[in-house]
């Protein structure tokens, strides 16, 4: 820790150098105006900087919506976003320290600061220079509350410095062009999307393709200077409908890739849709289940997205240190929390996973730190947190998971999890044990979630520590051999420990679920890969419902 | 019957109509619910808007954004005429399958498409309007009666189309001139913050009902709207905007722009060295921009909406917000203005003295086409905007129902176009000018005031890019806007000089009575009027007004450090 001050205290004396005479003329700007800043700032009184980092995110996004064999949406839009990130104090203490009660809205939410998208460099850094002086403000303000506050509040259980070291990094990776392809693109969505024409019963579907050009420029007063990019793909196909007692369903089916080559041929995308248009229907007439506590199946895709929201915002190293967090396994390190068979790792250095793109990869993260593998659980035992610059009791350092969207501050977050089981069979031996499961516990059916929309879980220590799962296409087994049944109308409820403590059984088929997570630091993409598990026992409560009969008229003839 | 044919258009190859049509019918005839009422009356407005948006700043350019959306909305009535689901506020909305009151639609005229969204939309709607009918039943049935005014008017039925009009827009040209504006404060170095922005919006809005009214009108407007902050040497910081407004970009004369905008940061960074005011009370004479601000705030806005709709509860009432309108609406047949005073609006007309008018339309957002209105005759209040929805004084429409977002939704009012205010009694600007100097020297002033600039009505206060330390917390909303640009005038050696922006206080509805002379040369002033989430083009022809008595005070605004580091441009 000394070391790491010592570092600190060299790098305040000699701030980052400015002698980048060439390179990307975008960051020798950042560059020009941080050196300036920093230089001025460092001084202030009554409290002066100590560190800066200005991060520009210039953002292109094409999106072309159909519906029904027409186009309902064409956008290309393209926009540069200026974050600026000051600190004052020291790494010890600055502006940045929990204030403990009362809300802090006004120092951080998310703010959207456009700059030039045409890299006028007078314009870029007139923005720039009005955001650092107010930046600068409100965090001597803030400063000035956090001193205070220790004063008369009882001590914290993490006295943790509030920064850590970080060694400088400069990379200047290749900037992609983006040429969208709106002819093919918009005849494909027509095409893929008038599937949905022959059935009355779809009330909304929609096909979406999306392509991001994303490049990040970060300048900070350690010495970095980074500019990397990346591309994104997606392809969803919607489909909604209503069942007769009002209930509304719906089923999704996204592709991602970093290459227009990476997404699926249009044969299988015809066939995804025709599959996911038989699982609406079937879903449109089956019965609904009563809440029920028993035995299950979390099929692959569902596992990640269960992982991600039980398990992996619960490992986010923030919520370790802040005082309002359930902290549900801070003092866990080195105790098993999941199955010995099991290992948890957040891994952003990932590309691919078995032919798949991974969504949540990155380079760097936006604190200038390089994407790191972190072993989270080794055989079940808890080894560790995802880091931030935000040190936390035992963990000293980032492991590059700082992250954010643009406009918000940054916390640590989730890449691309990685749950892996030194435990599996197949899938058909998967299904054989939950039935010998519910023979077990005398319960003649078990459930298997195919997928799950998504879910939402409590950290905070003021609610409860629960979560809730969102399944969109559910089946029950029958332990008498009856064929499997589609049911609907539930929500996967639980507490975190419990829940990962029922986990008996993997199956061998790993897969990834490629997603957008939206945290306290904005909506992040995000990846998750997992194996299907079995569970000895889940708990399922009825879904909310509205309460609107169907369309009273028949739907519109159709044309053909 | 009205019927206006443009040029022998027909609707037979309108895709967009045709589907329209298809489903106005065959609802009209089929949509009901076993044992309930069905809908006696249905209306769709489709609004097909493209929009260009280019924002520049400090020269540089901030963002281009091109849309293009299509919008149903749907009016849909259960009851009759004199007792429906009408003019009743409360928090009801459709499902994600059949939404009420509001869908888009697809962009390309695929008639199954288009047919799909009307019917689930439809359905929506009905469904609302009959759990908001029986809520409206419940609500009053406990009340006296308060009135017997019906709640909807019947029309004449029109037919208007207007040609399809392809609308180019020269992007190229206009991201570098956005870009030139934006240039201009770079001469400014007081003006700490800036951005020019630029969008055109145009598009057609159709408009189809049970009651046979259908039109398909053209609707384009410009707006160029630039944002300034300064921070005044006593640390107050202070965002203004100035707007130009067109019915087209090829109307907004870059030349005159430029020029204005100069003068306009000129002024800026001239108030920014002055001395904070003690304040002001005694007459005032609104010049120009000012006056027709003046007439919007207290008139416009007054008679508009003149019918207040019931709420369901005050909870809700409250949830609404604060009534932006209507505040004059029961003064009618009563004195609203000085005598010298009449004001009549024309949405009909498209110039004024070779000046265009943006408040223009053809046919207003129910369909109907807009008659001259007569809303002040000789000082008295003798007309409301109308829009179908009935007063007691007025009970049918005269074309100038908008529409209106609000919190629980939208719905049409009756709304401002082109205010012309005439006088029987104008007088030139040097006789303005004596009569303020005599009225000040009889209340035993020694100085006199002249506002040219109140904060406009387009200006929006909740800008996300406004310097968010400089803000103080939300205070209702006054009845008039700062005045941004006044002059102090010296009763005795009638010398102006600039002063700091000042705010009316205790400003009522009765101002404009105290109206005691008039200019003789009418001002021309377009403006969108911005409130909540609406924009709504507003044109106001005005002489300038002499006020016999009025109280400013200074603007109460948030003094913050200067800039630490100075601004890297300006060495």
């Amino acid at each position: 820790m000394n070391h790491n001050l010592a570092r600190f205290a060299l790098l305040l004396i000699v701030p980052a150098s400015s002698a980048f005479a060439a390179g990307d003329p975008v960051l020798n700007t950042m560059q020009r105006e941080l050196d300036r800043s920093f230089t001025v700032l460092r001084r202030e009184e009554p409290v002066g900087l100590y560190f800066l980092q200005y991060e520009i995110t210039d953002e292109r996004q094409v999106v072309c919506s159909a519906c029904l064999g027409t186009i309902t949406n064409w956008t290309d839009e393209r926009s540069c976003y200026l974050d600026v990130d000051t600190r004052v104090g020291s790494p010890r203490l600055d502006n940045t320290h929990e204030i403990r009660g009362g809300s802090d809205q006004e120092y951080w939410g998310g703010r959207r600061l456009r700059v030039p998208i045409d890299g006028d460099p007078d314009a870029i850094r007139a923005i720039i220079w009005a955001e650092t002086d107010r930046s600068f403000k409100l965090a001597q303000e803030r400063f000035t509350k956090v001193v205070n506050e220790r004063q008369v509040k009882v001590v914290e259980s993490d006295t943790s410095p509030d920064f850590s070291a970080s060694p400088a990094v400069r990379y200047e990776g290749p900037v992609p062009q983006l040429h969208p392809e709106d002819t093919i693109w918009s005849g494909l969505a027509r095409r893929l999307s008038d599937r949905f024409r022959p059935y009355s019963w779809i009330y909304n579907s929609e096909v979406t393709f999306r392509v991001s050009l994303t490049t990040r420029y970060l300048v900070n007063s350690d010495g970095s200077r980074i500019r990397h990019s990346s591309v994104r793909y997606t392809l969803r196909f919607y489909a909604s409908t209503m069942a007769e007692d009002g209930m509304e369903l719906y089923l999704s089916q996204p592709y991602h890739a970093t290459a227009s080559n990476g997404l699926p041929e249009e044969e299988e995308l015809r066939d995804s849709i025709d599959s996911l248009i038989n699982r609406l229907e079937e879903l449109r007439t089956a019965p609904l289940v009563e809440p029920y506590t028993g035995p299950a199946i979390l099929m692959n895709q569902a596992c990640g997205v269960f992982f991600h929201e039980i398990f992996g915002h619960r490992i986010e190293g923030h919520r370790q240190k802040s005082e309002s967090e359930g902290q549900t396994f801070t003092k866990k390190v080195g105790e098993r929390i999941l199955p010995e068979f099991m290992s948890v790792y957040d891994d952003p250095t990932m590309t691919t996973f078995g032919g798949r793109d991974l969504n949540g990869h990155y380079q760097y993260d936006n604190e200038g730190v390089a994407a790191q593998r972190v072993v989270v659980v080794e055989n079940g035992v808890l080894k560790g947190f995802l880091m931030s610059r935000s040190p936390i009791a035992g963990y000293p350092g980032s492991n590059g998971h700082g992250r954010r969207q643009y406009g918000y501050d940054v916390v640590s977050r989730q890449g691309v999890l990685y749950v892996k089981s030194d435990h599996t069979v197949s899938l058909a031996e998967l299904r054989a044990a939950l039935r010998d499961e519910c023979r077990r516990q005398n319960k003649p059916y078990g459930l298997i979630f195919h997928d799950i929309s998504g879910g939402f879980t409590m950290t905070g220590r003021s609610g409860v520590q629960t979560f809730k799962v969102l399944p969109l296409y559910v089946k029950r087994v029958y332990v008498d051999g009856r064929p499997d049944e589609v049911v609907r109308g539930v929500d996967i409820v639980g507490t975190p420990l419990a829940s990962f403590s029922k986990i008996t059984l993997t199956g061998d088929d790993y897969a990834v679920f490629n997603g957008t997570c939206g945290a306290e630091s904005g909506w992040i993409p995000v990846s998750a890969i997992a194996p299907s598990i079995l569970v000895s026992e889940i708990e399922v409560e009825k879904k909310s419902k509205g309460q609107d009969r169907p369309p009273i008229l028949p739907a519109p003839d159709c044309p053909r | 019957m009205l019927v206006l044919l443009c040029g022998g258009v027909t609707y037979a190859d309108d895709v967009l109509w045709k589907s329209l049509e298809t489903e106005l019918q065959r609802s009209a005839v089929e949509l009901r619910l076993p044992g309930q009422l069905p809908p006696y009356y249905i209306g769709y407005r489709v609004n097909d808007v493209k929009q260009d948006r280019i924002v520049a700043s400090f020269g540089g350019l901030l963002t281009k954004e091109s849309h293009h959306n299509r919008y149903l909305r749907v009016a849909l009535r259960v009851g009759d005429r004199s007792f429906d689901n009408g003019n009743f506020i409360c928090p009801l909305y459709g499902s994600s399958t059949t939404p009420a009151d509001f869908t888009g639609l697809p962009l390309e005229d695929d008639e199954y498409a288009l047919r799909q969204s009307i019917w689930l939309v439809t359905d929506g709607t009905y469904k609302k309007a009959l759990a908001v009918f029986a809520r409206k039943q419940a609500s009053i049935q406990n009340q006296q009666p308060r009135d017997t005014i019906p709640d909807f008017a019947p029309a004449a039925v029109c037919t208007l189309l207007q040609p399809l009009a392809p609308e180019a827009f020269d992007e190229a040209y206009w991201q570098d001139a956005v870009a030139e504006l934006s240039g201009v404060f770079r001469s400014f170095p007081q003006i700490r913050e800036s951005r020019v922005e630029l969008t055109f919006t145009r598009g057609r809005q159709y408009w189809l009902d049970t009651d046979l009214n259908r039109s398909r009108r053209n609707d384009r407007i410009a707006a160029l709207e630039v944002y300034a902050t300064t921070q005044r040497k006593d640390g107050t910081i202070g965002e203004e905007m100035l707007g130009f407004y067109a019915p087209g970009p090829d109307e907004l004369d870059m030349a005159a722009m430029l020029s204005e905008i100069r003068a306009w940061a000129d002024t800026l960074c001239r108030q920014s060295h002055l001395e904070v005011g003690e304040g002001y009370s005694g007459p005032v004479l609104f010049l120009d921009q000012a006056a027709a601000e003046l007439v919007f705030h207290i008139l416009g806005k007054g008679i508009a909406d003149p019918r207040a709709p019931r709420y369901e509860s005050e909870a809700v009432e409250q949830g609404q917000g604060e009534r932006a309108l209507g505040g004059l609406a029961d003064r009618f047949g009563h004195k609203v203005t000085a005598r010298m005073l009449s004001v009549h609006d024309d949405a009909g007309r498209e110039h004024y003295q070779g000046r265009m008018l943006v408040g223009h339309y053809a046919v207003d957002d129910e369909g109907v086409v807009p008659q001259r209105v007569n809303v002040v005759t000789d000082g008295k209040l003798t007309g409301y905007y109308m829009s179908r929805t009935p007063t007691k004084q007025v009970r049918v429409s005269n074309g100038h129902g908008r529409n209106w977002l609000e919190p629980y939704g939208g719905r049409i009012v009756g709304m401002p176009a082109n205010m012309i205010i005439e006088s029987s009694a104008g007088s030139t600007r040097a006789e303005l000018l004596d009569q303020l100097i005599s009225l000040a020297r009889e209340y035993g002033n020694t100085q006199a005031l002249i506002v040219t600039r109140l904060r406009p009505s387009s200006y929006e206060s909740e800008n996300d890019d406004a310097p968010r330390y400089a803000r103080k917390p939300a205070e209702k909303k006054p009845l008039l806007s700062p005045a941004v640009t006044a002059y102090l005038v010296d009763v005795a050696t009638r010398k102006m000089r600039l002063c700091r922006g000042m705010d009316f206080s205790s400003v009522t509805g009765r101002v404009l009575r105290d109206i005691v002379a008039t200019g003789d040369r009418p001002y021309v002033y377009n403006v969108l009027y911005r409130e909540r989430d609406n924009a709504i083009p507003v044109s106001v022809v005005t002489p300038a007004l002499l006020v016999d008595d009025l109280d400013l005070v200074p603007r109460d605004e948030r003094a913050v450090r200067p800039p630490i580091i100075k601004h890297p441009f300006f060495k």
